[in-house]
């Protein structure tokens, strides 16, 4: 199959788990032996093949304009511009457009080429901001549903996202699936780069990572309000942030709370550093009040670590409660420290986790297993099965 | 009446006879009949409509289009989307001289029609942004796309001398590709003995 995939954010341009999934997703649809060229964000023009020549990644700039609505308008523009281009030479089988940023690429080119147009929402904007309050938060809803509506097949990243987006949109029920995100384990198995611990914490600490944006839906607050409870109780734990976002809001939060020289804010951390920074930890924190599936769990459990999370979203299925790690309530400080403190009080039971969260990971979330569904709904929107 | 032998294809934001553009339209209609050249107008209206004006072989495609948008420029490109629709569905259908991308506004689907159906593009500027006054909260993107728009068509159109002096100053458009309404006629014709000479 020859597909072409459009997302914004594609490495080395990254914000959300967006870019990892599209380039974890195409490795693994070039292994199956299908061809696939990506349209995405850069500086200047550019076509960067791989080695085997199985995934090409098409720059394309975008311009200056005053919000990202119009920036993202704009850059759909030139990338129909340039899918058409590559359609007459290369003949594409199905598009697949990822989050409400590309949808206006995706219907350009659903109704100019009329190919199959598979839709991803990886979340939506009333999960992350609430009900839309103007008419710029009403745009991006707005195209939200308007993706959902045109597309041939509909992915949703989890279960109980797959049931949200059923809520808010009503789309068909026989074009909508659910496919989770992967993870690929070779990279937490076969780690490259080391990082050293001693910048993040002295011997005796045990360390709690967090790893997002920095903001609300992170649930990022609750983690650090609960931190002065957990150190009542564990006066070894370190708190490691790594992310980027309003940094200065937190770490006020936790001066204020008399914590602030417990926690380490490492910025935004480059992909390959991200599994050694796994490793380092004891135990790992999704404190999330939204969360459609919540990658960073999951890759925690690649690394073998034990996972806190929020009972909320795509970690409802990515944590298996006292199996691979333990749920708490969202947004409830009591049930994260009690949480944190039940993993960091027993170790060899917080390692029994991790090694468990690896099964589960390479039983439920591999990239193959996962291209192997994504193919299943290509085939479908192509009319081969029903 | 005889359909006559040529079409060109004009993508508009909109044709009601009571504004500028649309007058423009039916004016380039008018001209093209003149030719021998019948036109196919597609452009939004709220509702699905087809109107045929055999004075100037002028048929009116007009599409809807669903979303409202926070501002002009975003409801235009993403109008644009049901407009390409249209486009296709005729190019399947007729055979086209030229298509015409009437103003930034039927641009994006002029150059997609044109670039998967290879007819060339000519864009038709009554103004440029900066004419405008660039001063509009979109005006960049906006003049980026009337760049493009004269950089990627054959020919461009200049509607008046404050328009031609934006486009080559402004978008630094070469003098020989700007054309008055008689040079596009001019241009037509040439394409016209091009495809009779291909026939």
């Amino acid at each position: 199959m020859k597909i072409l995939m459009l997302s914004w954010e594609f490495p080395p341009y990254k914000v959300g788990g967006i870019a990892s999934h599209v380039s974890d997703l195409s490795n693994a649809l070039a292994k199956m032996g299908h061809s696939v060229h990506i349209l995405t964000y850069g500086e200047k023009y550019a076509t960067e093949p791989t080695a085997n020549d199985t995934i090409i990644v098409h720059r394309i700039p975008g311009t200056w304009a005053p919000n990202t609505l119009a920036w993202s308008n704009f850059l759909c523009h030139k990338m129909e511009k340039e899918a058409i281009r590559l359609h007459k030479e290369v003949h594409f089988d199905v598009l697949h457009a990822h989050d409400w940023m590309m949808v206006p690429a995706g219907v350009g080119l659903k109704k100019t080429l009329r190919l199959p147009f598979i839709f991803t929402l990886h979340s939506t904007e009333q999960g992350r901001s609430g009900k839309p309050s103007n008419p710029y938060t009403r745009l991006i809803n707005d195209l939200e549903w308007y993706g959902t509506y045109e597309a041939d097949e509909i992915i949703t990243v989890g279960k109980d996202f797959c049931d949200e987006v059923k809520g808010l949109f009503n789309p068909p029920e026989n074009k909508i699936h659910y496919v989770p995100n992967g993870v690929d384990l070779k990279r937490f198995e076969d780690v490259k780069f080391f990082l050293d611990r001693s910048n993040f914490a002295s011997d005796w600490e045990k360390i709690i990572l967090f790893v997002g944006r920095l903001s609300h839906q992170k649930g990022l607050e609750y983690l650090v309000w609960a931190a002065p409870k957990i150190l009542k109780a564990n006066p070894g734990a370190k708190f490691v942030v790594s992310g980027a976002g309003d940094t200065n809001r937190y770490s006020s939060l936790a001066h204020q709370l008399g914590v602030g020289h417990k926690f380490y804010f490492t910025g935004y951390t480059p992909d390959h550093l991200m599994p050694s920074l796994y490793s380092l930890a004891d135990a790992f924190a999704v404190p999330s009040v939204y969360e459609p599936f919540g990658i960073v769990a999951l890759e925690a459990s690649a690394a073998r670590k034990p996972v806190v999370g929020s009972y909320v979203g795509g970690l409802k299925d990515t944590i298996v409660h006292e199996y691979t790690g333990l749920h708490t309530f969202p947004g409830h400080v009591d049930s994260i420290a009690s949480q944190v403190d039940r993993v960091l009080s027993d170790s060899s039971w917080a390692e029994w986790m991790g090694r468990n969260g690896h099964s589960w990971v390479e039983t439920n979330f591999t990239w193959e297993r996962i291209s192997r569904w994504t193919t299943g709904i290509y085939g479908k929107a192509l009319g081969l099965w029903e | 009446m005889d359909k006559p032998p040529f079409r060109v294809i004009v993508f508009a934001r909109e044709f009601n006879r009571e504004e500028a553009v649309s007058d423009f339209c039916y004016f380039l209609s008018g001209k093209m009949k003149s030719l021998g050249v019948a036109t196919d107008l597609v452009c939004y209206s709220p509702e699905y409509s087809e109107t045929e004006f055999p004075e100037n072989a002028l048929s009116v495609f007009r599409v809807p289009f669903a979303l409202n948008a926070d501002t002009f420029f975003n409801w235009a490109l993403l109008m644009n989307a049901e407009l390409k629709r249209k486009g296709r569905e005729l190019a399947e259908k007729r055979e086209y001289l030229m298509v015409i991308g009437n103003d930034w506004t039927g641009y994006p689907a002029a150059s997609s029609i044109s670039s998967l159906f290879n007819i060339p593009l000519v864009t038709v500027f009554s103004s440029t942004e900066q004419n405008r006054g660039f001063s509009y909260e979109n005006s960049r993107p906006i003049s980026d796309i009337e760049w493009e728009a004269s950089d990627s068509s054959r020919r461009v159109v200049a509607l008046n001398n404050d328009c031609r002096n934006s486009l080559v100053y402004d978008l630094k458009v070469p003098q020989e590709k700007i054309l008055t309404i008689e040079g596009l006629l001019e241009y037509v014709r040439l394409l016209e003995e091009v495809l009779v000479e291909k026939k």
